[in-house]
C-alpha cells in the first residue's frame, strides 16, 4: 500500500523524490491521477504508507513545500 | 574558418554537447511537466539535473531558483522588468549592453530613472565611488555587466555588491560574458545573476538562465501552461515554474546540462586563465603594429576578448576583409553604443576578437599576420 503527498510543480516532486532517496528511502513521481478536480493537474511523490510520516518529516526538514497528502491511493 | 567570435556565440562546443542534443531529440522528447508517462518523466528529470548543475557550480542551495530562459536578454528583461515595475531609480555602468539598457530605458513612461555610472579602466575605488555617487534615495536597483562585451574589462562586481547590499538595494548581474571563465558565486549577495546559456557556457543558442536569489519575488512577464494547478487564474507562485510559462527547450537544456558538465570538468576560473592567455598574447603583438589602434589593457582581471581598428578603415570592412582570409571576428557596435560612445568609437564601431576554450595560439598567430597585412600591407 502506498501513499501520494501532492506537490506544486514537477520540480518539486522531483527534488522530494531525491531528498527521500538520498535518505534511503523508496519514493517516486507520479502525475495526480483522481485528484485533478481538486488540484487542477499536477504531480505527487509515492512512498511505502508506513514510510509516510517519515517522508513528510524529512520535507519539513528540508524546507520542500507540499501541498499534501492524498486520502486514497493516487 | 577560424572562430573568435565566442563572446558572441561560443563555437566549436564540447563533443558532448551535440550528442546529449540529439539524444534528447531522438530518445526522450516529450514534454517534461505536463504528461505522466515515462518518457516526459524522464524529459522532467534532465532537466531538473541541468538546474542542480547550474546551482552547483554558482553556489546555490535551491536548484528551483534555476530559471531557464531563451536567452540571457530573456532573463534580463524578466527581472529587471519586475524589480522596477513600480517605477524609481536605477543604476547602471556606462559599459552596458542593449539589454540591460533597453529594458530599462523603455520603462521611462512608468517612471524610471537611469543614471550610467562611469568606469574606471585603472582603478576600481574610482568606479566604486562613480556607483556611490550615482545611488539616490528612491534608487531602486543596481544592474551591471560583469565585463564589458566590447573591452573585456571586469568591473569590481563584489565590491558593488557589497555597496548594494549596505544600501539594500538589489544588484543585478549581466554575466553574459563571465559565466564559465569567471568564479560567480550568488553566496556574495547578488539579487540575481543573467547569463546566456550559449557562450562561456558552451550550451547550444536558444538557452539562457535567470538565477534568483532567496526571497525575490518577481511579477511575471509572460503567463501560461505550467503543467500543475491548472484550475488556478493566476501563474503558480513558486519557481522555477512561475517565470517559465510554456513548453521549455529539452534538446537545448539537455546540452546546456553538458556544456555545464565542461565547465565545471575544465574549472571556469582555468578556461578564463586561458583565454586571458591568449588574449594577451594577441593584445602584445597588436600593440607593436603601426596602424593598429587598442582601446583598454589586458589585465589579470580581463575577459577574454578585445577590440581593435585599423586606421583609415572601417571596423566592418576589418571584419569583412578578415572573414575572407579565414577568420570570424566581429565589426561595428557590438549592441553596446554606451560602451563605443565611452571610446568615441561610436562612428567607426570596432573589430572584436573573443576567445573560447577551444582557440589556440597557433590561431592567434594566424590572425597578427592577416591583421598584419590588412594593416600595414605585405
Amino acid at each position: 500500500m502506498n501513499r501520494s503527498i501532492v506537490c506544486g510543480s514537477v520540480t518539486t516532486a522531483i527534488k522530494a523524490k531525491k531528498a527521500l532517496i538520498n535518505q534511503g528511502m523508496k519514493a517516486h513521481v507520479e502525475r495526480l491521477n483522481r485528484a485533478s478536480e481538486i488540484y487542477g493537474c499536477g504531480y505527487c511523490i509515492t512512498v511505502p504508507s508506513a514510510q509516510l510520516s517519515q517522508a513528510l518529516e524529512i520535507l519539513n526538514q528540508q524546507l520542500i513545500r507540499y501541498k499534501g497528502v492524498l486520502e486514497e491511493d493516487n | 574558418m577560424i572562430y573568435f567570435d565566442n563572446a558572441a556565440s561560443s563555437f566549436p562546443k564540447p563533443r558532448g554537447v551535440a550528442k546529449a542534443i540529439s539524444k534528447a531529440v531522438r530518445s526522450y522528447g516529450a514534454n517534461p511537466g505536463r504528461s505522466g508517462h515515462a518518457l516526459a518523466m524522464r524529459a522532467a528529470e534532465k532537466i531538473y539535473e541541468c538546474r542542480q548543475r547550474a546551482a552547483e557550480l554558482f553556489g546555490m542551495a535551491e536548484p528551483e531558483r534555476v530559471i531557464f530562459t531563451q536567452n540571457a536578454t530573456a532573463a534580463l528583461n524578466l527581472v529587471l522588468k519586475g524589480i522596477m515595475s513600480g517605477g524609481g531609480h536605477a543604476v547602471t555602468s556606462d559599459l552596458e549592453h542593449n539589454s540591460v539598457r533597453r529594458p530599462l530605458l523603455a520603462m521611462a513612461d512608468a517612471g524610471v530613472d537611469v543614471t550610467e555610472a562611469r568606469v574606471d579602466f585603472y582603478d576600481d575605488d574610482a568606479t566604486l565611488r562613480s556607483f556611490e555617487d550615482a545611488l539616490r534615495p528612491d534608487t531602486r536597483l543596481i544592474a551591471v555587466t560583469h565585463a564589458s562585451n566590447v573591452w573585456g574589462n571586469v568591473l569590481p562586481v563584489r565590491s558593488l555588491c557589497a555597496l548594494a547590499k549596505g544600501r539594500g538595494i538589489p544588484l543585478v548581474l549581466d554575466a553574459s560574458q563571465t559565466a564559465g571563465k569567471l568564479d560567480i558565486s550568488m553566496a556574495d549577495g547578488y539579487a540575481a545573476v543573467c547569463t546566456a546559456g550559449h557562450k562561456g557556457l558552451y550550451g547550444p543558442q536558444g538557452t539562457g538562465l535567470l538565477l534568483l536569489a532567496q526571497g525575490l519575488y518577481l511579477p511575471t512577464l509572460t503567463e501560461g501552461g505550467s503543467g500543475a494547478a491548472s484550475l488556478d487564474p493566476g501563474q503558480p507562485e513558486d519557481p522555477p515554474e512561475r517565470y517559465e510559462a510554456g513548453t521549455l527547450n529539452t534538446p537545448g537544456i539537455a546540452g546546456l546540462f553538458e556544456g555545464l558538465g565542461y565547465v565545471m570538468d575544465n574549472s571556469a576560473e582555468e578556461i578564463g586563465l586561458f583565454e586571458r592567455e591568449l588574449c594577451l598574447h594577441l593584445f602584445t603583438e597588436l600593440s607593436r603594429m603601426t596602424g593598429v589602434r587598442l582601446y583598454t589593457p589586458v589585465t589579470a582581471r580581463s575577459a577574454g576578448l578585445l577590440s581593435f581598428n585599423i586606421e583609415g578603415m572601417a571596423s566592418e570592412k576589418v571584419a569583412a576583409a578578415l572573414d575572407r582570409a579565414g577568420f570570424c571576428v566581429r565589426g561595428g557596435l557590438h549592441c553596446a553604443p554606451s560602451a563605443h560612445r565611452r571610446m568615441d568609437t561610436l562612428k567607426s564601431g570596432a573589430v572584436r576578437v573573443s576567445f573560447g576554450a577551444f582557440n589556440t595560439h597557433r590561431q592567434v598567430d594566424a590572425l597578427l599576420r592577416a591583421v598584419y597585412k590588412l594593416a600595414v600591407g605585405g
